[in-house]
């Protein structure tokens, strides 16, 4: 008997149990589902992570520079303990613009809180930022509408936002927010431009952010501490020689290491190992779910081979060798969970696609994960398969009959 | 010559602290076209001489020739070669797979030989009508009377063209009407040429023999050729 052979028989002793077959085919459908769907969007997390990332402007020559020591708290970490108190002014960015050939754009940023009032309508921000006008340039296509603020207008301490979608929609509704005088802690201020749409990214929205000059923000929350600054080297070659001269010029003026230089590379490195881990995490658990459908096929196949008895020994009796009771029954196991990974990938590709439109996030199905489906599923119903199969093919006629 | 040659057969069950001698060296010949039934109470060794005739089994001892070859000495794989093409089997509990029809049933020893779909179904076909069940091919078992079952499992049993049939009491579980008509076809099949022994404990069904072999204790109490009664 050839091996495809195998298969009408098969078929026709799983459709006869038909719920068993379904129960059995459930584990792996759950054990496949679980993997395509957890690892596609473990996959898919992580990429959108990087993508907000390159369009907050942290491209691959882009470095962070916090005011802040090292603390076990990682990038966030710095950025928290800096907006409290920050080493960084506004003269170490002019030493690092000033000194570092490697460096070609400073942007540094002050955060404060704002409360934002236009007529009789409140708005508080979560992010109101004061930055130098090169933050356009570390941004693609930042403007929506509008313009952004110049430099000469930073200089000048001019009174000008720039603000977020969601500022615009919900403070100034149908009415366009352009030129309008808008009062910032007390302060009037002239909307000059809106930002393009942002997506949020780790609980942050950045559609509920304001810009305005940094030597206004000063003014405003008085203080000439910088948060957070923003630097991009010359290119991405020369990042690891700008964080050098950085460095070199920070410690120069402060004689001790009161700051953090994070390079984007570093950052996304650190993404990419949290992401890693918990990629492997799913992983895991979607092994454990696969190993217990394996399991599933193992205990009811050995029941089949126990039930069926009596027709090994019948087929035995007309002529069927070993290897042909031996293949029937891996073929059988591997029907099972064939037919179970396909569904579990259907059922994980379905999920993702309704996911990804809930979210508003492509989600791409993931093939590596697709091939591990078909993998897994594939060994599963053999290493299922192959114990009942040859405790099947091993009985003698006589003895099957009997049973 | 012979198509069946049975030398010293002997078969012994170790069951640890109790061993039993169901066979203790039988020697008989089986001629083409002869039609043999081996009787003997409960426990005289006919079933177990029928599954080592059979092949389904392997002896302590002892040769058995089926068609000149010592079957014994060959692979379990070449055994159920010979199952396949050389013996057809019909069991007293029908044996046969609930969830196939009749002509699935049939044509089962050919999927083994590896015979295309086509030519299997031809020849099931063929086979059923030989026991007048050209009419049921496609019913199941469980759809079928007690005596049609067994016409079906003895047409899986002529697919094959084998050189013996063996029975092991083909009657046993049928009404007394069922029970002619299987006798009536195994002596149609044995005028046509078939060689077949039928195990049974029935003296009606061995009258209707030619031969009639008697076993007690493993042993052959008696061997003589009998006037068949023809049904």
């Amino acid at each position: 008997m050839n091996f495809w052979s195998f298969f009408p028989i098969a078929f026709k002793a799983l459709f006869t149990s038909r719920l068993r077959s379904f129960l059995t085919m459930l584990g792996i459908v759950i054990g496949v589902f679980v993997v395509i769907t957890l690892v596609t969007i473990a996959e898919g997390a992580k990429v959108y992570i990087f993508e907000q990332l390159n369009s907050f402007g942290m491209g691959a020559n882009t470095m962070a520079v916090y005011g802040a020591e090292e603390s076990e708290e990682g990038v966030g970490g710095g950025m928290m303990t800096a907006m409290t108190k920050s080493s960084i002014t506004t003269n170490d960015i002019k030493a690092i613009a000033n000194q570092c050939p490697s460096v070609s754009l400073v942007v540094p940023a002050i955060y404060g809180a704002g409360e934002l009032r236009y007529g009789n309508k409140k708005y508080q921000t979560s992010i109101a930022c004061g930055c130098t006008a090169g933050y356009e340039k570390l941004v693609k296509n930042l403007v929506a509408k509008g313009r952004f603020y110049s430099e000469a207008e930073d200089d000048s301490r001019r009174r000008v936002v720039f603000i977020g979608q969601s500022v615009a929609t919900e403070l100034f509704g149908g009415v366009s927010p352009l030129n309008e005088k808008v009062k910032i802690n007390g302060v009037s201020f002239t909307v000059v431009g809106i930002m393009k749409k942002m997506s949020s990214m780790m609980g942050m929205d950045f559609n509920d952010m304001i810009l305005m000059p940094l030597n206004t923000a000063e003014d405003l929350f008085d203080t000439k501490e910088v948060t957070e600054t923003w630097v991009a080297a010359t290119s991405i070659a020369s990042v690891p020689e700008a964080q050098k001269e950085i460095k070199a010029v920070l410690l120069a003026r402060h004689r001790k290491v009161d700051f953090q230089i994070r390079t984007s590379k570093e950052m996304l490195g650190m993404i990419d190992s949290v992401m890693g881990a918990f990629t492997m995490v799913v992983g895991a658990i979607a092994g454990i779910s696969l190993l217990v459908g394996g399991i599933g096929i193992m205990n009811i196949m050995l029941v089949a081979v126990t039930e069926r008895f009596r027709e090994i020994g019948i087929r035995k009796a007309v002529g069927a060798k070993s290897r042909d009771i031996f293949f029937q029954f891996l073929v059988e196991a591997l029907i099972v969970a064939g037919i179970g990974g396909a569904v579990g990938i259907f059922l994980g590709a379905v999920v993702i696609f309704i996911v990804s439109r809930i979210i508003h996030v492509g989600l791409p199905l993931s093939w590596v994960s697709v091939f591990w489906g078909i993998l897994l599923s594939g060994a599963v119903g053999i290493t299922a398969g192959v114990y009942p199969a040859i405790r099947a093919a091993n009985f003698s006629p006589v003895e099957a009959l009997r049973k | 010559m012979s198509v069946l040659k049975v030398e010293k057969l002997t078969k012994i069950y170790d069951l640890g602290k109790v061993r039993v001698d169901a066979l203790k060296e039988v020697s008989f010949e089986v001629g083409r076209g002869e039609f043999v039934s081996i009787m003997g109470h409960s426990g005289s060794g006919k079933s177990t001489l029928l599954h080592l005739l059979g092949c389904l089994d392997r002896p302590t001892s002892g040769s058995i020739y089926l068609d000149g070859k010592e079957v014994f000495a060959l692979s379990d794989n070449d055994l159920a070669d010979i199952r396949s093409r050389k013996i057809g089997f019909v069991f007293q509990t029908f044996n046969l797979l609930n969830r196939y029809t009749a002509l699935e049933n049939v044509e089962l020893p050919l999927v083994y030989q590896g015979v295309e779909k086509e030519e299997r179904a031809k020849r099931a076909v063929k086979a059923l009508e030989q026991v007048e069940l050209g009419n049921r091919v496609n019913h199941k078992p469980v759809e079928l009377s007690g005596g049609q079952v067994q016409r079906v499992a003895i047409a899986r049993a002529l697919i094959t063209n084998p050189v013996i049939i063996l029975a092991d009491e083909p009657t046993g579980n049928l009404d007394s009407q069922a029970t002619r008509e299987i006798i009536k076809i195994f002596q149609k099949l044995n005028d046509a040429g078939a060689t077949i022994v039928v195990v049974t404990h029935e003296k009606e069904v061995a009258q209707c023999t030619k031969r009639i072999i008697y076993f007690k204790d493993g042993q052959i109490l008696s061997d003589e050729n009998i006037k068949q009664v023809v049904l």
